[in-house]
């Protein structure tokens, strides 16, 4: 009894012993990634990146990814007080090109040798703008996710509902007012979004792309501005003078963009929307909802007083992830960046939110949306613009929205003051 | 043991029970036990000593530093004098800043003045008031951020308010409250700094009022006193103190703790017609990375609150005396 007794608890304490080296062993194995994003929240996002996640964990499957959602408008606060610490997240996810970004510089591991095998698949004018103030000499600091856009999509059966040819959209400004004031005669509300926030702020930026063409650089520099501008200037009078004819929807001052006023548009309760060519609200987006070949897509509007015609803004990288010099395990991060950016993770990436990656082996066109192709028309060197944003701080787009606020909904200013007051605030952020 | 001190009163009129004890006539020589008691008690409040220096003496001290500084929150910073404070003052946002939290400030007689009210008819007892003391609080119990989402919502042109009032056919006092500047900054001072203010401060006085004599109320009505004059006469002088606590209260709710009501609320704007020195302050900080900017906009918060708490305390003073 007394013998038994022994061997039982022998065998109990060699079983402990056994479990506590075998977890030991594990955990020494076992690797968390810590990946801070301000997309992982978004519910359009956060499905897909979930299902890339456990792709990356089952063909990695020592790794465990601590996805961590962050506030949108907080993130670049939250990723300073971490560069202070010196610790927090191993990947973080970046926009591109920003000043914000390039500060952030010393946090950012430099990423040239490790895309080396693969870096013709992204053009260099993506991977000059993920490096540190457009720089190679500075390095390489994300690997891009997405490029990025703004641009009016339309809904082609409203369209045809107020007798306009919905093949054709607007070529100019007197074409797009008549268009206009064709569908609210029709009773349909012509442009969708509102002027509370971002649809005053991508038409600034789709018109922008008109006006500064391939000299966008210049803002940057200061070489161009916005108050010596006339064609800029003439853009604030457009938007103006689209508000005073009531053709944006009659509770635009209250309509936040996201994700509101896109929700709006791709229920069809309005006829033209600026929209993104990534992440959300966006031609997949638009099309799921309206159909395939219900929806339209042109870059801006051209205008007399602009220098260029039919140019597309673009970010060449809109999002993308980096990996921080703290993290332990460096080598498993940027693999995770990378999965993101290309192969299987980054094509479900595309099919499932409609991101336009920068990656030239990944084929959207595959997924059979028409609209895609009239994208594809201005997403030629020819007519790219560099989105104006990206000369600046993140918060310029904030003043910019105050801004527009008080041009467009408050009228405590005028257009002079207006222009006046964005250079004052593009001095500021630049 | 009790050491007693010595004073200027006991010196005139010596206590001989205290004469009497070995050490009263070396009163300042300590005992081991009094050194004993010393250095407990100094370790007994060296926690909170150390909290008080690290989490507001030296924040404080730093916003000073960091405001002659241009720092951006990380990495190196220069030293640029006076430059902050000369920016800001050329700056129009921070005199509209100012104004919009000047202006905030002139709601707060309503918002003490209304619970005020609301409390002492509650004291009086009518059927169900403990229904209507536990309605009027409800505010109190959400946070400011949920508070400003509602009332977002609510006063949105599309939103339930206006509807309420075209439904009962006052379709003219439909207003879009929150994208005239001046509707959007009056909507903010009724809601924030009165609406807001009555759950708390209306319980506030329920207790306050608790502890007045009755029998204050009685000679009054022997005298043949009415309700006003009970109310005016004993009610409010015998709480004079908890008013003038809730007043200051109200002033610093509104000079520094608006913030996270406004973020929701709106956001500030429009344009920059929300905008108070605390909520501008924030984005300049941390929206727009300017720490160093930001610190010279706190100064100048930081002297409005001190100047409010000398007031304060020589208010309290004057009526001791």
């Amino acid at each position: 009894m007394k013998s038994s007794r022994k061997v039982l608890s022998g065998l109990l304490i060699f079983l402990l012993v056994a479990i506590t080296i075998g977890n030991a062993v594990f955990a020494a194995t076992e690797i968390t990634l810590t990946v801070w994003d301000f997309k992982y929240a978004d519910p359009n996002m956060n499905p897909t990146m979930v299902k890339i996640d456990q792709m990356f964990m089952e063909k990695y499957p020592h790794v465990k990814i601590n996805h961590v959602a962050q506030p949108n408008d907080q993130y670049y606060q939250l990723l300073r007080a971490a560069a202070q610490a010196r610790r927090g997240p191993d990947v973080v996810m970046l926009h591109g090109a920003r000043g914000d970004v390039y500060e952030l510089d010393p946090m950012l591991v430099r990423l040239d040798d490790y895309i080396k095998p693969w870096r013709a698949e992204i053009p260099e004018d993506s991977w000059k703008v993920a490096a540190t103030n457009r720089d190679f000499e500075k390095g390489i600091k994300l690997i891009p996710m997405t490029s990025q856009g703004f641009g009016f999509y339309y809904n082609k059966a409203l369209f045809k509902k107020a007798g306009l040819d919905p093949n054709e959209p607007p070529k100019d400004w007197d074409s797009f007012l008549a268009a206009c004031e064709k569908l609210k005669a029709a009773g349909i509300v012509p442009i969708i979004g509102g002027l509370r926030d971002f649809t005053t702020n991508f038409m600034f930026r789709a018109l922008a792309a008109n006006i500064y063409g391939k000299e966008v650089y210049g803002l940057q520099t200061g070489e161009q501005g916005f108050a010596n501008n006339p064609a800029f200037k003439r853009a604030a009078e457009m938007m103006v003078e689209l508000k005073e004819k009531g053709y944006f929807n009659p509770d635009a001052a209250s309509v936040p963009y996201f994700m509101d006023a896109i929700d709006m548009f791709a229920a069809g309760k309005g006829a033209i929307f600026c929209g993104l060519l990534s992440d959300v609200g966006n031609w997949k987006q638009f099309s799921d909802a309206l159909g395939k070949d219900n929806v339209g897509y042109f870059p801006t509007i051209n205008f007399a007083e602009a220098k260029y015609k039919d140019m597309q803004t673009f970010q060449p990288v809109g999002i993308g992830y980096g990996v921080t010099t703290w993290s332990k395990n460096k080598d498993i991060a940027v693999k995770y960046a990378e999965f993101y950016a290309r192969g299987e993770g980054a094509m479900v990436f595309v099919e499932e939110t409609g991101a336009f990656s920068p990656n030239t082996s990944l084929d959207s066109k595959v997924l059979g949306y028409p609209v895609l192709d009239e994208i594809n028309k201005y997403l030629t060197d020819e007519h790219i613009s560099e989105d104006y944003q990206t000369m600046f701080f993140s918060a310029f787009e904030d003043a910019m929205i105050a801004t527009c606020q008080q041009l467009l909904i408050t009228e405590e200013i005028d257009v002079d003051k207006f222009v006046e007051q964005v250079e004052k605030i593009a001095v500021e952020h630049r | 043991m009790v050491l007693k001190k010595p004073n200027a009163k006991t010196q005139e009129k010596p206590d001989m029970e205290v004469l009497m004890t070995p050490n009263a006539l070396k009163p300042w020589k300590k005992t081991s036990l009094q050194a004993q008691e010393s250095r407990d008690a100094y370790l007994l409040i060296a926690p909170l000593v150390i909290l008080t220096f690290v989490f507001i003496l030296f924040p404080v001290v730093s916003n000073f530093f960091y405001s002659f500084t241009d720092w951006r929150g990380f990495g190196k910073l220069n030293w640029i004098g006076f430059d902050n404070f000369r920016t800001m003052f050329q700056d129009e946002r921070f005199w509209q800043s100012l104004n919009n939290t000047l202006i905030l400030l002139l709601f707060i007689p309503l918002g003490v003045f209304i619970p005020l009210c609301l409390a002492a008819l509650l004291r009086g007892g009518f059927k169900g008031w403990k229904f209507f003391r536990a309605i009027i609080y409800l505010p109190q119990v959400l946070g400011y951020v949920i508070l400003g989402m509602i009332f977002n919502l609510f006063l949105r042109l599309n939103g339930p308010l206006n509807t309420l009032l075209e439904m009962v056919g006052l379709k003219s006092w439909a207003l879009d409250w929150l994208n005239r500047p001046v509707l959007a900054l009056l909507s903010l001072g009724t809601v924030y700094s009165v609406f807001l203010r009555i759950g708390f401060g209306t319980i506030y006085f329920l207790a306050a009022m608790a502890g007045v004599d009755e029998q204050l109320y009685e000679a009054a009505r022997v005298d043949g006193a009415g309700w006003w004059t009970r109310f005016w006469h004993v009610t409010l002088p015998s709480i004079r103190f908890n008013i003038e606590f809730l007043f200051v209260m109200s002033v610093i709710e509104n000079v520094a703790r608006a913030f996270s009501f406004i973020y929701t609320f709106s956001r500030g704007g429009p344009g920059y017609s929300t905008h108070t020195l605390e909520y501008s302050l924030y984005t300049l900080g941390f929206t727009n990375g300017k720490i160093g900017y930001a610190s010279a906009w706190s100064v100048i918060l930081f002297f409005i609150c001190a100047i409010i708490a000398v007031l304060q305390i020589r208010l309290m003073r004057w009526n001791d005396g």
